[in-house]
Protein backbone atom coordinates (compact mmCIF):
# COMPACT_ATOMS: atom_id res chain seq x y z
CA UNK A 1 0.00 0.00 0.00
CA UNK A 2 1.11 3.37 -1.05
CA UNK A 3 -0.41 6.75 0.46
CA UNK A 4 -0.22 9.94 -1.34
CA UNK A 5 -1.97 13.03 0.26
CA UNK A 6 -3.12 15.51 -1.75
CA UNK A 7 -3.94 19.42 -1.83
CA UNK A 8 -2.70 19.82 1.62
CA UNK A 9 -3.49 21.06 4.06
CA UNK A 10 -7.26 23.07 3.22
CA UNK A 11 -8.63 20.24 1.21
CA UNK A 12 -6.31 17.26 1.29
CA UNK A 13 -7.61 13.98 0.17
CA UNK A 14 -5.65 10.50 0.44
CA UNK A 15 -4.71 8.48 -2.46
CA UNK A 16 -4.42 4.89 -1.37
CA UNK A 17 -2.72 2.46 -4.34
CA UNK A 18 -3.52 -0.67 -3.60
CA UNK A 19 -1.38 -4.28 -4.31
CA UNK A 20 -3.14 -6.90 -6.33
CA UNK A 21 -5.51 -8.20 -3.48
CA UNK A 22 -4.44 -6.29 -1.01
CA UNK A 23 -7.62 -3.96 1.12
CA UNK A 24 -8.11 -0.67 2.71
CA UNK A 25 -10.74 0.16 5.35
CA UNK A 26 -12.57 3.04 5.62
CA UNK A 27 -15.24 5.01 7.36
CA UNK A 28 -18.45 5.11 5.35
CA UNK A 29 -18.97 8.01 3.70
CA UNK A 30 -15.12 8.56 2.82
CA UNK A 31 -15.06 7.17 -0.66
CA UNK A 32 -14.34 9.97 -3.62
CA UNK A 33 -12.84 7.84 -6.25
CA UNK A 34 -11.54 3.99 -7.31
CA UNK A 35 -10.54 2.34 -10.07
CA UNK A 36 -12.76 -0.18 -11.67
CA UNK A 37 -11.21 -3.21 -10.20
CA UNK A 38 -11.94 -2.14 -6.97
CA UNK A 39 -14.54 -4.12 -4.61
CA UNK A 40 -16.72 -3.35 -2.07
CA UNK A 41 -17.99 -4.73 1.02
CA UNK A 42 -19.46 -3.27 4.02
CA UNK A 43 -19.83 -5.11 7.42
CA UNK A 44 -19.29 -4.49 11.24
CA UNK A 45 -15.82 -6.11 11.05
CA UNK A 46 -12.91 -5.20 12.79
CA UNK A 47 -10.01 -4.29 10.16
CA UNK A 48 -7.95 -7.34 11.73
CA UNK A 49 -10.61 -9.85 10.88
CA UNK A 50 -11.75 -12.38 13.45
CA UNK A 51 -14.44 -12.94 15.92
CA UNK A 52 -16.42 -10.49 17.53
CA UNK A 53 -17.00 -7.67 14.69
CA UNK A 54 -20.79 -8.05 15.86
CA UNK A 55 -19.63 -6.32 19.22
CA UNK A 56 -16.97 -4.49 17.99
CA UNK A 57 -19.51 -2.90 15.62
CA UNK A 58 -21.92 -2.09 18.47
CA UNK A 59 -18.86 -0.54 20.25
CA UNK A 60 -17.71 1.49 17.18
CA UNK A 61 -21.60 3.68 17.46
CA UNK A 62 -20.86 4.44 21.10
CA UNK A 63 -17.89 6.31 19.61
CA UNK A 64 -20.76 8.57 17.35
CA UNK A 65 -19.06 6.30 14.24
CA UNK A 66 -20.48 4.45 11.84
CA UNK A 67 -21.73 1.00 13.18
CA UNK A 68 -20.36 -0.11 9.60
CA UNK A 69 -16.96 -0.25 7.93
CA UNK A 70 -16.14 -0.17 4.06
CA UNK A 71 -13.53 -2.67 2.70
CA UNK A 72 -12.38 -1.77 -0.43
CA UNK A 73 -9.84 -4.46 -2.42
CA UNK A 74 -8.08 -4.41 -5.58
CA UNK A 75 -8.25 -7.51 -7.82
CA UNK A 76 -5.65 -6.17 -10.16
CA UNK A 77 -3.73 -3.31 -8.27
CA UNK A 78 -5.14 -0.20 -7.96
CA UNK A 79 -6.29 2.97 -6.21
CA UNK A 80 -9.44 4.71 -3.53
CA UNK A 81 -9.08 7.81 -2.78
CA UNK A 82 -10.79 8.98 0.48
CA UNK A 83 -12.02 12.75 1.94
CA UNK A 84 -12.90 13.84 5.28
CA UNK A 85 -16.42 15.63 5.75
CA UNK A 86 -15.36 19.35 7.09
CA UNK A 87 -12.08 21.02 5.58
CA UNK A 88 -8.75 20.33 6.41
CA UNK A 89 -5.95 18.05 6.45
CA UNK A 90 -5.23 14.76 6.67
CA UNK A 91 -1.97 12.65 7.73
CA UNK A 92 -0.72 8.83 7.28
CA UNK A 93 0.47 7.40 9.99
CA UNK A 94 2.35 4.26 10.39
CA UNK A 95 2.31 1.74 13.23
CA UNK A 96 5.03 -0.71 13.54
CA UNK A 97 3.78 -2.75 16.34
CA UNK A 98 6.04 -1.36 19.49
CA UNK A 99 3.06 1.82 19.88
CA UNK A 100 -0.22 1.90 19.84
CA UNK A 101 -2.51 5.29 19.17
CA UNK A 102 -5.52 6.21 20.46
CA UNK A 103 -7.94 8.33 18.28
CA UNK A 104 -9.98 10.94 18.69
CA UNK A 105 -13.31 9.02 16.44
CA UNK A 106 -14.05 11.56 14.29
CA UNK A 107 -10.23 11.88 13.00
CA UNK A 108 -10.86 8.35 12.08
CA UNK A 109 -10.70 8.22 8.10
CA UNK A 110 -9.19 4.97 7.01
CA UNK A 111 -6.69 2.21 7.38
CA UNK A 112 -4.67 -0.74 6.41
CA UNK A 113 -6.40 -4.68 7.04
CA UNK A 114 -3.65 -5.29 9.19
CA UNK A 115 -4.50 -3.01 12.19
CA UNK A 116 -6.63 -3.95 15.44
CA UNK A 117 -9.25 -1.29 16.18
CA UNK A 118 -10.64 -1.32 19.39
CA UNK A 119 -13.34 0.85 21.40
CA UNK A 120 -11.98 2.35 25.01
CA UNK A 121 -13.41 4.53 26.97
CA UNK A 122 -12.52 7.53 28.11
CA UNK A 123 -13.68 8.17 31.55
CA UNK A 124 -17.30 9.24 33.23
CA UNK A 125 -15.59 12.72 33.47
CA UNK A 126 -15.26 13.14 29.76
CA UNK A 127 -19.14 13.39 29.78
CA UNK A 128 -19.32 16.51 30.92
CA UNK A 129 -16.50 17.67 28.72
CA UNK A 130 -19.05 18.04 25.77
CA UNK A 131 -16.87 15.95 23.45
CA UNK A 132 -17.08 12.10 22.78
CA UNK A 133 -17.06 9.99 25.74
CA UNK A 134 -15.11 7.14 23.55
CA UNK A 135 -12.04 6.88 21.68
CA UNK A 136 -10.55 4.22 19.06
CA UNK A 137 -7.62 2.30 19.87
CA UNK A 138 -5.24 1.01 17.10
CA UNK A 139 -3.02 -1.31 17.45
CA UNK A 140 -0.65 -3.68 15.89
CA UNK A 141 1.69 -3.15 12.17
CA UNK A 142 -0.02 -1.26 9.34
CA UNK A 143 -1.32 2.27 8.17
CA UNK A 144 -3.60 4.91 9.62
CA UNK A 145 -5.21 7.91 7.88
CA UNK A 146 -6.62 10.63 9.68
CA UNK A 147 -8.60 14.10 9.29
CA UNK A 148 -8.69 16.58 11.26
CA UNK A 149 -10.63 20.16 11.21
CA UNK A 150 -8.17 22.43 10.06
CA UNK A 151 -4.55 21.77 9.80
CA UNK A 152 -2.53 19.02 11.86
CA UNK A 153 0.34 19.34 14.54
CA UNK A 154 1.86 17.20 16.71
CA UNK A 155 4.12 17.82 20.04
CA UNK A 156 6.12 15.62 21.84
CA UNK A 157 4.93 15.77 25.52
CA UNK A 158 7.44 14.98 27.90
CA UNK A 159 6.33 16.13 31.28
CA UNK A 160 3.05 17.23 30.91
CA UNK A 161 0.18 19.60 28.65
CA UNK A 162 -3.27 20.82 29.07
CA UNK A 163 -5.38 20.41 25.36
CA UNK A 164 -8.70 21.51 24.74
CA UNK A 165 -11.01 18.36 24.32
CA UNK A 166 -11.76 19.30 21.21
CA UNK A 167 -8.50 20.10 19.74
CA UNK A 168 -7.34 16.58 20.37
CA UNK A 169 -6.68 14.03 16.72
CA UNK A 170 -4.94 11.32 18.47
CA UNK A 171 -1.65 10.38 20.84
CA UNK A 172 -0.05 7.29 21.98
CA UNK A 173 -1.00 5.01 24.70
CA UNK A 174 2.28 6.13 26.40
CA UNK A 175 0.83 8.87 27.48
CA UNK A 176 -1.72 9.00 30.34
CA UNK A 177 -4.78 11.76 30.45
CA UNK A 178 -7.38 12.99 32.44
CA UNK A 179 -9.94 15.24 32.08
CA UNK A 180 -10.12 18.17 34.57
CA UNK A 181 -11.12 21.49 35.43
CA UNK A 182 -9.29 24.61 33.65
CA UNK A 183 -8.87 26.70 36.72
CA UNK A 184 -10.93 27.49 39.86
CA UNK A 185 -14.91 27.17 40.25
CA UNK A 186 -15.10 30.76 37.90
CA UNK A 187 -12.76 30.54 35.32
CA UNK A 188 -14.40 26.68 34.82
CA UNK A 189 -17.90 28.02 34.59
CA UNK A 190 -17.00 31.10 32.60
CA UNK A 191 -13.52 31.14 30.68
CA UNK A 192 -15.13 29.08 27.85
CA UNK A 193 -12.68 26.31 28.52
CA UNK A 194 -14.83 24.50 31.03
CA UNK A 195 -13.17 21.17 31.29
CA UNK A 196 -9.77 20.28 29.44
CA UNK A 197 -7.53 17.35 29.15
CA UNK A 198 -4.33 16.86 30.83
CA UNK A 199 -1.64 14.48 29.47
CA UNK A 200 1.04 13.45 31.24
CA UNK A 201 3.99 11.41 30.39
CA UNK A 202 5.77 10.87 27.48
CA UNK A 203 4.93 9.73 23.97
CA UNK A 204 3.61 12.06 20.34
CA UNK A 205 0.38 14.11 20.83
CA UNK A 206 -1.38 15.13 17.62
CA UNK A 207 -3.62 18.06 17.49
CA UNK A 208 -5.85 20.10 15.09
CA UNK A 209 -5.91 23.75 14.64
CA UNK A 210 -9.56 24.09 14.70
CA UNK A 211 -12.60 22.54 16.89
CA UNK A 212 -15.26 21.44 14.86
CA UNK A 213 -17.84 21.25 17.74
CA UNK A 214 -17.01 25.15 18.63
CA UNK A 215 -17.82 25.82 14.68
CA UNK A 216 -20.45 24.14 15.39
CA UNK A 217 -21.96 25.60 18.24
CA UNK A 218 -21.14 28.97 16.36
CA UNK A 219 -23.51 28.19 13.33
CA UNK A 220 -26.46 25.92 15.16
CA UNK A 221 -27.94 28.77 17.44
CA UNK A 222 -28.24 30.95 14.59
CA UNK A 223 -30.17 28.40 12.55
CA UNK A 224 -33.60 27.83 12.14
CA UNK A 225 -35.39 25.29 14.86
CA UNK A 226 -35.76 22.23 12.93
CA UNK A 227 -39.61 21.31 12.62
CA UNK A 228 -41.38 18.07 13.56
CA UNK B 1 7.32 36.64 24.90
CA UNK B 2 7.87 34.69 21.74
CA UNK B 3 4.86 35.03 18.87
CA UNK B 4 4.36 32.61 16.21
CA UNK B 5 1.38 32.31 13.96
CA UNK B 6 1.32 28.56 11.98
CA UNK B 7 -0.89 26.97 9.71
CA UNK B 8 -2.13 30.24 7.88
CA UNK B 9 -4.13 31.19 6.13
CA UNK B 10 -6.38 28.99 5.97
CA UNK B 11 -6.24 27.59 9.85
CA UNK B 12 -4.17 30.34 11.76
CA UNK B 13 -3.27 29.72 15.13
CA UNK B 14 -1.37 31.55 17.35
CA UNK B 15 1.61 29.93 19.68
CA UNK B 16 2.63 32.17 21.98
CA UNK B 17 6.01 31.04 24.49
CA UNK B 18 5.56 33.09 27.45
CA UNK B 19 8.29 34.11 30.13
CA UNK B 20 6.81 33.90 33.85
CA UNK B 21 5.03 37.14 34.92
CA UNK B 22 4.20 37.85 31.02
CA UNK B 23 0.49 38.07 30.39
CA UNK B 24 -1.99 37.35 27.90
CA UNK B 25 -5.83 38.29 27.01
CA UNK B 26 -7.76 35.80 25.38
CA UNK B 27 -11.44 35.74 24.09
CA UNK B 28 -13.21 33.20 25.98
CA UNK B 29 -12.85 29.43 24.78
CA UNK B 30 -9.55 30.22 22.11
CA UNK B 31 -7.25 28.20 24.10
CA UNK B 32 -6.55 25.09 21.94
CA UNK B 33 -3.82 23.59 24.45
CA UNK B 34 -1.33 25.18 26.62
CA UNK B 35 1.47 24.30 29.27
CA UNK B 36 0.23 22.91 32.49
CA UNK B 37 2.00 25.20 34.07
CA UNK B 38 -0.63 28.42 32.90
CA UNK B 39 -2.27 29.96 34.93
CA UNK B 40 -6.28 31.38 33.84
CA UNK B 41 -8.11 34.01 35.67
CA UNK B 42 -11.48 34.82 33.93
CA UNK B 43 -13.05 38.56 34.06
CA UNK B 44 -15.59 40.92 31.96
CA UNK B 45 -13.87 43.22 29.90
CA UNK B 46 -15.63 46.25 28.01
CA UNK B 47 -18.22 46.97 30.57
CA UNK B 48 -20.71 44.52 32.24
CA UNK B 49 -23.26 46.00 30.63
CA UNK B 50 -22.06 46.45 27.30
CA UNK B 51 -20.64 43.41 27.56
CA UNK B 52 -24.08 41.14 28.13
CA UNK B 53 -25.84 43.61 25.72
CA UNK B 54 -22.74 42.06 23.41
CA UNK B 55 -24.10 38.18 24.35
CA UNK B 56 -27.82 38.76 24.06
CA UNK B 57 -27.61 40.71 20.99
CA UNK B 58 -24.16 39.59 18.99
CA UNK B 59 -23.83 36.29 20.58
CA UNK B 60 -20.54 37.23 21.46
CA UNK B 61 -18.91 36.36 25.26
CA UNK B 62 -19.22 38.22 28.24
CA UNK B 63 -15.84 36.73 29.36
CA UNK B 64 -12.40 36.68 28.47
CA UNK B 65 -9.60 35.01 29.99
CA UNK B 66 -5.76 36.39 31.09
CA UNK B 67 -3.58 33.25 31.05
CA UNK B 68 0.20 33.80 32.41
CA UNK B 69 2.60 30.75 32.99
CA UNK B 70 3.57 30.09 36.87
CA UNK B 71 7.39 29.66 38.01
CA UNK B 72 8.85 29.25 34.24
CA UNK B 73 8.25 29.78 30.94
CA UNK B 74 4.74 27.74 29.23
CA UNK B 75 3.25 27.80 25.91
CA UNK B 76 -0.13 28.80 25.11
CA UNK B 77 -1.82 27.78 21.25
CA UNK B 78 -4.66 29.84 20.46
CA UNK B 79 -6.92 29.03 17.45
CA UNK B 80 -10.50 30.96 16.47
CA UNK B 81 -13.71 29.27 16.10
CA UNK B 82 -13.42 30.07 12.38
CA UNK B 83 -11.32 29.10 9.65
CA UNK B 84 -8.88 31.94 9.06
CA UNK B 85 -6.22 33.94 9.00
CA UNK B 86 -4.94 35.99 12.24
CA UNK B 87 -3.24 39.31 12.25
CA UNK B 88 -1.06 40.92 14.68
CA UNK B 89 -0.73 44.85 15.49
CA UNK B 90 1.14 46.46 17.55
CA UNK B 91 -1.06 49.30 19.03
CA UNK B 92 0.84 52.67 19.69
CA UNK B 93 -0.76 55.71 22.02
CA UNK B 94 -3.53 57.72 20.45
CA UNK B 95 -3.96 55.29 17.57
CA UNK B 96 -6.42 52.55 18.80
CA UNK B 97 -7.72 50.13 15.64
CA UNK B 98 -11.54 49.27 15.95
CA UNK B 99 -12.19 45.11 15.80
CA UNK B 100 -15.49 43.73 14.74
CA UNK B 101 -15.97 41.92 18.42
CA UNK B 102 -15.46 38.35 17.02
CA UNK B 103 -12.63 38.71 15.06
CA UNK B 104 -11.07 39.63 18.76
CA UNK B 105 -8.21 36.83 19.80
CA UNK B 106 -5.98 38.01 21.80
CA UNK B 107 -4.15 40.98 23.29
CA UNK B 108 -1.16 42.40 25.84
CA UNK B 109 -3.52 42.73 29.05
CA UNK B 110 -3.10 46.20 29.43
CA UNK B 111 -5.02 47.43 26.35
CA UNK B 112 -8.26 48.71 27.14
CA UNK B 113 -11.27 47.60 25.47
CA UNK B 114 -14.68 49.32 24.71
CA UNK B 115 -17.86 47.91 23.30
CA UNK B 116 -19.28 50.19 20.56
CA UNK B 117 -22.43 48.83 18.44
CA UNK B 118 -23.22 49.67 14.68
CA UNK B 119 -26.19 51.47 15.44
CA UNK B 120 -29.81 50.52 15.17
CA UNK B 121 -29.67 49.52 11.17
CA UNK B 122 -27.13 46.86 11.48
CA UNK B 123 -29.12 45.59 14.82
CA UNK B 124 -32.43 44.82 12.37
CA UNK B 125 -30.37 43.71 9.19
CA UNK B 126 -29.92 40.75 11.49
CA UNK B 127 -26.09 41.05 11.27
CA UNK B 128 -25.83 42.26 14.98
CA UNK B 129 -22.72 44.62 14.13
CA UNK B 130 -20.73 45.17 17.19
CA UNK B 131 -17.08 46.60 17.61
CA UNK B 132 -14.36 46.48 20.53
CA UNK B 133 -12.43 49.70 20.21
CA UNK B 134 -8.78 48.75 21.09
CA UNK B 135 -6.60 51.60 22.45
CA UNK B 136 -3.38 51.75 24.50
CA UNK B 137 -0.04 50.09 23.59
CA UNK B 138 0.76 46.68 22.86
CA UNK B 139 0.26 43.83 21.10
CA UNK B 140 -3.34 43.24 19.30
CA UNK B 141 -4.12 39.72 17.23
CA UNK B 142 -7.22 39.52 15.51
CA UNK B 143 -8.84 36.72 13.47
CA UNK B 144 -10.92 36.62 10.10
CA UNK B 145 -13.36 34.07 8.63
CA UNK B 146 -11.24 33.40 5.38
CA UNK B 147 -8.23 35.31 4.44
CA UNK B 148 -7.88 39.12 5.32
CA UNK B 149 -7.19 42.10 3.09
CA UNK B 150 -5.92 45.12 3.79
CA UNK B 151 -7.30 48.29 2.16
CA UNK B 152 -5.84 52.01 2.83
CA UNK B 153 -9.07 54.47 2.08
CA UNK B 154 -8.76 57.99 1.66
CA UNK B 155 -12.08 59.46 1.01
CA UNK B 156 -14.63 57.03 0.67
CA UNK B 157 -14.99 53.28 0.38
CA UNK B 158 -18.04 50.93 0.92
CA UNK B 159 -17.92 47.40 2.73
CA UNK B 160 -20.74 44.78 3.55
CA UNK B 161 -21.53 44.95 7.06
CA UNK B 162 -20.49 41.01 7.31
CA UNK B 163 -17.43 41.21 5.76
CA UNK B 164 -15.82 43.89 8.07
CA UNK B 165 -12.56 42.78 10.30
CA UNK B 166 -11.06 46.46 11.85
CA UNK B 167 -10.60 49.68 10.71
CA UNK B 168 -7.99 52.54 12.30
CA UNK B 169 -8.97 55.78 13.81
CA UNK B 170 -9.22 57.98 10.83
CA UNK B 171 -11.97 56.38 9.92
CA UNK B 172 -15.67 57.26 10.41
CA UNK B 173 -18.57 54.76 9.13
CA UNK B 174 -22.54 55.29 8.33
CA UNK B 175 -24.24 52.22 8.05
CA UNK B 176 -26.58 52.43 5.25
CA UNK B 177 -28.95 50.29 3.06
CA UNK B 178 -27.09 49.59 -0.38
CA UNK B 179 -28.79 51.09 -3.27
CA UNK B 180 -32.25 52.59 -3.18
CA UNK B 181 -35.12 50.10 -1.85
CA UNK B 182 -35.75 47.69 -4.13
CA UNK B 183 -31.70 46.89 -4.24
CA UNK B 184 -31.40 46.37 -0.10
CA UNK B 185 -34.49 43.65 -0.57
CA UNK B 186 -33.49 41.77 -3.87
CA UNK B 187 -29.44 42.11 -4.04
CA UNK B 188 -28.51 40.40 -1.14
CA UNK B 189 -26.36 42.79 -0.02
CA UNK B 190 -28.84 44.40 2.49
CA UNK B 191 -26.32 46.66 4.70
CA UNK B 192 -23.39 48.51 4.08
CA UNK B 193 -20.79 50.51 6.14
CA UNK B 194 -19.70 53.11 3.99
CA UNK B 195 -16.44 54.42 5.70
CA UNK B 196 -15.02 57.80 4.82
CA UNK B 197 -11.52 59.27 6.17
CA UNK B 198 -8.26 58.62 5.60
CA UNK B 199 -6.86 55.09 7.32
CA UNK B 200 -6.34 51.03 7.08
CA UNK B 201 -9.62 49.09 6.99
CA UNK B 202 -9.03 45.01 6.54
CA UNK B 203 -11.82 42.80 5.46
CA UNK B 204 -12.48 39.22 5.49
CA UNK B 205 -12.98 37.49 2.40
CA UNK B 206 -16.14 34.84 3.88
CA UNK B 207 -19.24 35.82 6.32
CA UNK B 208 -20.23 33.26 8.55
CA UNK B 209 -23.54 34.94 8.13
CA UNK B 210 -23.65 33.58 4.03
CA UNK B 211 -22.64 30.24 4.81
CA UNK B 212 -25.85 30.10 7.66
CA UNK B 213 -28.16 31.67 4.83
CA UNK B 214 -26.42 28.70 2.54
CA UNK B 215 -26.92 25.80 5.16
CA UNK B 216 -30.87 27.07 6.33
CA UNK B 217 -32.57 26.11 3.62
CA UNK B 218 -31.29 22.58 2.99
CA UNK B 219 -31.93 21.44 6.67
CA UNK B 220 -34.94 18.80 7.31
CA UNK B 221 -38.35 19.92 7.56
Amino acid sequence: MKIEIQNRPAYAIADVHLEMNESVISEGGAMVSMTSDVTVSTSAMSPGGGAGGLLKGLKRMLTGESFFLNKFTSSTGGHVSFAPTLIGDVEHIALDGTKNLIVQSSSYMACSEGLEMDTQFGGMKSLFSGESLFWIKFSGSGDLILNSFGGIFYKDVDGSFIVDTGHIVAFEDTLEYKVKKVGGLKATLLSGEGLVTEFSGKGRLYMQTHNASAFGRLLGPKLPPREH
Amino acid sequence: MKQEIKHGPSFASLFLDLEPGEKVRTEAGAMAGMSSNMKISTKVYGGFIRALLRKLLGGESVFQNTYTPDGEPGQLILSPTTPGEIRHATLEKGKPLTLQASSFLASSPDISMKTAYGGLKSMLSGEGLFLLKMSGEGDLWFNAYGNITEIDVDGQYIVDTGHIVAFEDGLKFKVKKVGGFKSTLLSGEGFVMNFSGKGKLYIQSRTVSSLLGWIAPMLPR
